[in-house]
């Protein structure tokens, strides 16, 4: 009986070893994608450019981020079909799990970004926290840009991006957000912007930065927000946590100012006439970091509250510019909409079909308080 | 000859946990949407509510029969040939839900993990381990089920926890908008979730009672309707509801925002634990009331004879039951009666026959 | 054999005789005559080399001057057939053998050269007692009523092997020891029927629970102290004359991630030290196929930059992860039992050779990839930190099952197995404890006093697992 039980088991074995182990992928046979540049390709196609990692000869010490790159591309009416296509040209199966950054070019989004989202969510091998960058020129050639000290560009678009906790004018958008503004609609896309540098020493495009944002009005691409809209919409969204905010100071000089923390509060309500209102509150303390003026007079009470003051005007015109802005382009990237929605839902429901005529006659109010902390504690 | 098969309240609690849990708490919030957007956590309630009844009942019916399980019940209740009818409804019924939970636990990994692996082999692992597990008996998996219960809360709430700074809870708002009665037209399936833990009406006879035995069935459907909540709640309020209804399986693509240390993340192998695990319980529970209602009624001597035809028959069922995903979700999602009527209607009606039926005997016995 | 019995006779040369032919004509069988005062005649009988002869000079002395034997008896009953008389003989004892009437009368004698009470080698310790078993049985009793000097501690002793008759002892301690399985355990020896019990691991084998299986039912240990310790918890010890292994019963799987050192700590870090174990038993039976799974199906968990290093590593391997990880797990598993059986001298030659060519030069020529390497020695390193019971070598076993499973399904397959292998362990009992112990059935209790290291002063409850009688172990108040 155990003998029996034995050789079935053995049978069975053997027959699961030789059906050959299906879905198993080794390395070896593996290419690792670590960015992903979506291009528009010719009649209405799609154009997909991915930078691999070149492995490093056997015999050398594993080199991890510090390899050399090469790219391979493909075309095809959907972004699966080039993708698959992409095959052809290559040896080895593409791992897409990997990609750390995917770049798309603004003639790219400009066909409808949501298609290019849904393919690559539907690839499944995607993960959530892939990063989107658009671009203005061709994504391809963002991906050929080499970085100092970062080969691999993905590595130094992540870089980039987290640069944003500083200087406010970039941010971590990832594929999961994109997604999510997509189809829950409750406020439009924004995606930051990645911008090709002529290196001066050489003709080699080489340096890379970042940009401000795209907005969108659905799927659609509207316009870039320069750094002043940019950094307006972090303000209001109250999601800023590091910035430089100068004000100016005598002929060609400045006194410049470190954020440390900013928060805002966005209300909206309703006028009598049932036409929705947004105020919105910011908080922000800032160092004073440098003054290029004359310093007699700093650290005294009634400068810094001078400041304060011109603080509060230069901060709150970067809110309306962005304010401007997206009501020119019906990129409602605050989400008022929705907050109205969770705020008044009996009343959104009579004016949600007017919204888009609604919200570029919603009136804003902003409202800014600064507080200078530091002045000239210099140890 | 045979020693008396008993199991311990925790136990209990455990299985009615994890078969109601287990394996819906990964899709939930994606179906539960469907129906009640951003208000399925009402859902969530209502079901639990009714779960709790539905509970209950098989307590009740257990307290008037003690020694007795649904298939006998049935049988002594209806006379042999009624009786018999609806005890062959039950297994037919329990045979049933076991392929198609097999079914959904080889379908979760070709959609979440890996589409080239054939389906077979998921469906071989499955079947081979829930075999093993039916073969050693109740006593046995039910130990297993304790330490599966508890792998699978820890790594829900972990799961739950580390994403705690991601929430929105705005994405609540406004709460029930449409009222209170529009979101329960999703009630019959999520009943239907809560009602898998049918498969207590075969084990409580085994349950060594003690006082708290109530206590701990109670608290299980309240470990349930929490993860469950839980569950709903992280997911409306990380992607909105909108977007967590596109999603398959929303707790995988919740669990791949969990971002560790800068690089470390999609800590889908968690899952992918808990989700065997559970189906395992599942599974071989019920494949073991099947089995034991089997012996029950035709009066087999050696059960485990028809493990391997069973289990076979499983996988083939399994295999040409539906042709993908999308087949199975609709059955779930529009035939949830046919779940609901065994797990929750027929049970109930069978508790009234017995109930009218104690009545009348007290009374002849009075007068 | 029939159970009739040779009658000594009065006749000196037939008792001889009868000796002689029971015992094979054994040529180490020493038979002289003598007188005593009295002109008795009496045949002193024993086996050369067995018996301590300054010893038996003393005994025999004592008996000439007193005309009496009283200290030197270790049972003052007579001997009255030949067959007592072999018996007492091979076991050591010198047997005087009277005429008139007929009767012999044994005196223990024995004198076996054994090793001394040491350090016991495979249960080291930093901290704590250092005293091991011998294979003296007598011995072993001796340190274990030395540390535990209480009138309750109960030792039975049977006689097993119906050639070799070998002594076992069973240890109880009244009062807390549970009767019923004390019962089992007695019923089960009486079952073994072999010819010769030639270790402990005769005995565990015949009285485990469940025969077929790998994993251990019962306890082994060299130490008095871990014997004393699980005395007290309400287990049963059983010692074998002639090994140095007193067996432990029940026992639960849990049990084996403890050490007596633990108890020598201070208690956080003994209950660090649990954790650790515990989690590099878990590190040794899954690293190998957790490794397989990973780069084989799920690229996805590896962070990037890592599984560039380790995609450039593999790159020159022409083998998939599972022949490679086989490969190494099987050479470290060679090199470490060859490192056992090689004699000290030459045992270095083997570390040298291991690590030089099965690390340095199989990665140089491309056979097996670095990351593997880290990997197999990681696995082989962690299973070392477990005490020496069976549970190490199971571990090693799973190792290649869990690779296995994981290079069919991955992360699906280990999982698979962990269920499977968690079903197994559900199932089996020793001597009706359950085997996954506080786990299932769950006691949060009992759990916690097995994960953590109590202190001594909030120790007062014995664990009611092995279903111990009396479960307090304070005296009066509980401080």
């Amino acid at each position: 009986m155990n003998a029996r039980s034995g050789l079935m088991i053995l049978a069975i074995g053997v027959c699961l070893l030789s059906s050959g182990c299906k879905g198993i992928m080794e390395l070896n046979q593996l290419h690792i994608v670590h960015t992903v540049g979506i291009d528009a390709g010719r009649n209405n196609g799609v154009k997909i450019t991915a930078e691999i990692a070149r492995l490093s000869a056997s015999g050398q010490q594993p080199k991890g981020m510090q390899d050399r790159t090469f790219y391979l591309s493909g075309e095809g009416n959907s972004l699966f079909e080039a993708a698959r296509l992409m095959r052809t040209k290559t040896d080895r199966t593409l791992l897409w799990g990997h990609a750390t950054v995917v770049v798309i070019s603004k003639a790219a989004a400009e066909q409808g970004i949501g298609k290019h989202i849904m393919a690559i969510r539907k690839l499944r091998q995607f993960r959530n926290s892939t990063l989107v960058y658009v671009t203005e020129g061709k994504a391809s050639e963002v991906l050929e840009a080499t970085m100092p000290n970062a080969t691999i560009t993905s590595q130094a678009l992540r870089g980039l991006s987290e640069g944003g906790e500083s200087t406010a004018l970039t941010q971590q958008t990832t594929l999961i957000d994109v997604y999510k503004d997509l189809i829950n609609q409750y406020r439009d896309i924004h995606i930051p912007a990645v911008q090709l540098l002529e290196d001066p020493s050489g003709k080699k495009k080489s340096l890379l930065k970042s940009e401000g944002l795209y907005a969108f009005d659905n799927d659609r691409i509207v316009g870039l927000m320069k750094f002043r809209e940019t950094k307006g919409y972090y303000r209001a969204m109250g999601s800023l946590s590091g910035s430089v905010e100068t004000i100016p100071c005598g002929q060609h000089q400045t006194v410049s100012f470190e954020n440390t923390s900013s928060n805002s509060r966005l209300k909206t309500y309703l006028d009598a006439n049932g036409n929705p209102n947004v105020r919105i509150e910011i908080n922000a303390d800032l160092n004073l970091v440098s003054v290029q003026c004359e310093k007699s007079q700093e650290g005294t009470i009634s400068l810094i509250k001078q400041w304060e003051e011109e603080l509060n005007k230069a901060i709150s015109d970067d809110v309306e510019r962005f304010i401007a802005f997206s009501q020119k382009n019906h990129s409602d990237l605050l989400g008022i909409k929705e907050r109205i929605h969770r705020k008044y839902p009996k009343h959104w429901k009579k004016i949600k079909d007017k919204w888009d005529e609604i919200y570029p006659t919603t009136k804003f109010s902003v409202e800014v308080h600064t507080r200078i902390d530091h002045t000239n504690f210099t140890t | 000859m045979e020693r008396r098969i008993t199991i311990s309240n925790i136990q209990l609690m455990s299985l009615i946990a994890i078969t109601s849990i287990g394996t819906s708490s990964l899709y939930a919030p994606a179906t539960l949407a469907r129906y009640a957007e951003r208000n399925s956590w009402f859902l969530v309630l209502a079901g639990g509510a009714v779960g709790l009844l539905n509970l209950y009942v098989f307590l009740w019916l257990n307290r008037m029969y003690p020694d007795k399980n649904l298939i006998k019940i049935c049988m002594h209740l209806l006379g042999p040939l009624v009786g018999g009818i609806v005890a062959l409804g039950f297994i037919f019924y329990f045979l049933d839900i076991t392929s198609w939970v097999l079914r959904e636990f080889s379908q979760f990994f070709i959609i979440a993990l890996n589409p080239i692996i054939p389906q077979n082999w998921y469906l071989i692992a499955g079947v081979v381990m829930c075999l093993y597990a039916v073969f050693h008996g109740l006593e046995v998996f039910a130990r297993v089920t304790e330490i599966v219960f508890f792998i699978t809360v820890a790594t829900l709430l972990t799961i739950y926890l580390l994403l705690l700074n991601q929430y929105h809870p705005e994405y609540l708002f406004p709460v029930l908008e449409e009222g209170m009665i529009k979101p329960l037209s999703g009630l019959m399936i999520s009943t239907s979730w809560f009602g898998d833990m049918m498969c207590v009406s075969m084990v409580l006879q085994h349950v060594r009672k003690t006082k708290r035995t109530m206590a701990y069935a109670t608290w299980a459907i309240g470990i349930t309707t929490i993860l469950m909540l839980m569950s709903v709640l992280s997911c409306t309020m990380l992607f909105g509801a909108q977007t967590t209804e596109t999603f398959t399986y929303p707790i995988v693509s919740l669990i791949q925002n969990i971002k560790l240390f800068r690089n470390i993340e999609r800590f889908d192998a968690g899952l992918v634990a808990v989700w065997v695990m559970s189906s395992f319980i599942k599974i071989t529970v019920y494949f073991w009331a099947a089995v034991q209602g089997l012996k029950d009624m035709l009066r087999i001597r050696k059960p485990r004879l028809f493990l391997i035809p069973l289990a076979c028959g499983f996988f083939l069922c399994s295999k040409y039951k539906v042709w993908g995903l999308i087949e199975l979700a609709t059955f779930y999602d529009k035939q949830a009666w046919y779940f609901v009527s065994f797990q929750f209607f027929i049970p109930s009606l069978l508790l009234l026959i017995a109930l009218m039926r104690r009545d009348s005997h007290k009374r002849r016995v009075s007068s | 054999m029939n159970g009739n019995k040779t009658v000594l006779s009065d006749d000196v040369t037939e008792n001889k005789r009868l000796l002689n032919e029971r015992m094979q004509g054994t040529e180490d069988l020493v038979m002289s005559d003598a007188f005593n005062g009295q002109g008795e005649a009496l045949t002193v009988c024993y086996l050369e080399g067995l018996i301590d002869s300054r010893r038996l000079e003393q005994t025999l002395v004592l008996y000439m001057e007193n005309k009496r034997l009283f200290p030197a008896f270790r049972t003052d009953s007579k001997l009255h057939s030949i067959e007592e008389v072999t018996d007492c003989l091979v076991s050591g004892m010198t047997v005087l053998l009277f005429t008139e009437p007929a009767y012999g009368v044994a005196i223990d004698t024995l004198g076996v050269q054994l090793r001394n009470v040491e350090e016991p080698p495979s249960e080291a310790t930093v901290k704590g007692s250092r005293s091991g078993f011998t294979e003296s049985l007598y011995n072993n009793l001796a340190l274990i009523r030395f540390q535990f000097p209480a009138a309750s501690l109960k030792v039975e002793f049977r006689k097993v092997g119906y050639l070799s008759k070998t002594t076992i002892a069973v240890l109880s301690v009244g009062g807390i020891t549970n009767a019923e399985i004390l019962g089992e355990v007695h019923r089960r020896i009486g079952e073994i029927s072999e010819d010769a019990i030639l270790g402990s691991n005769d005995i565990e084998e015949w009285i485990t629970d469940n025969r077929g299986t790998m994993f251990p039912l019962i306890e082994s240990t060299e130490r008095p102290d871990r014997v004393v310790g699980a005395l007290l918890d309400g287990r049963i010890a059983v010692l074998v004359q002639g090994t140095p292994f007193a067996l432990l019963l029940p026992f639960v799987f849990l049990q084996a991630f403890q050490v007596s050192e633990d108890y020598s700590w201070n208690y956080y870090i003994g209950s660090a030290m649990r954790v650790l174990r515990l989690l590099s038993g878990l590190i040794g039976m899954l690293l190998p196929a957790f490794y397989v799974a990973t780069v084989t199906f799920h690229h996805e968990l590896v962070p990037t930059p890592l599984l560039q290093s380790i995609a450039a590593a593999k790159e020159p391997v022409p083998f998939p992860a599972v022949v490679e990880s086989t490969a190494m797990m099987l050479a470290f598993e060679i090199m470490r039992e060859a490192g056992i059986r090689m004699p000290k001298q030459v045992g270095q030659a083997v570390s040298i050779v291991g690590a030089l060519i099965l690390g340095q030069a199989a990665v140089q020529a491309g056979i097996v990839s670095p990351i593997m390497v880290i990997v197999a020695a990681l696995t082989g390193i962690c299973t070392f930190t477990l005490p020496p019971t069976m549970m190490n070598y199971v571990i090693r076993v799973l190792q290649f099952g869990m690779t296995f499973l994981a290079s069919l399904l991955g992360y699906v397959g280990i999982t698979v197995g962990i269920i499977m292998l968690l079903t197994y362990l559900a199932s089996l009992r020793s001597f009706g404890v359950p085997y996954l112990g506080p786990v299932a059935p769950f006691d949060m209790s009992e759990l916690t006093d097995v994960l953590v290291r109590r202190p001594s002063t909030s120790k007062n409850r014995r664990p009611s697992l092995f279903r111990a009688i009396n479960l307090n172990r304070n005296r009066g108040k509980t401080r």
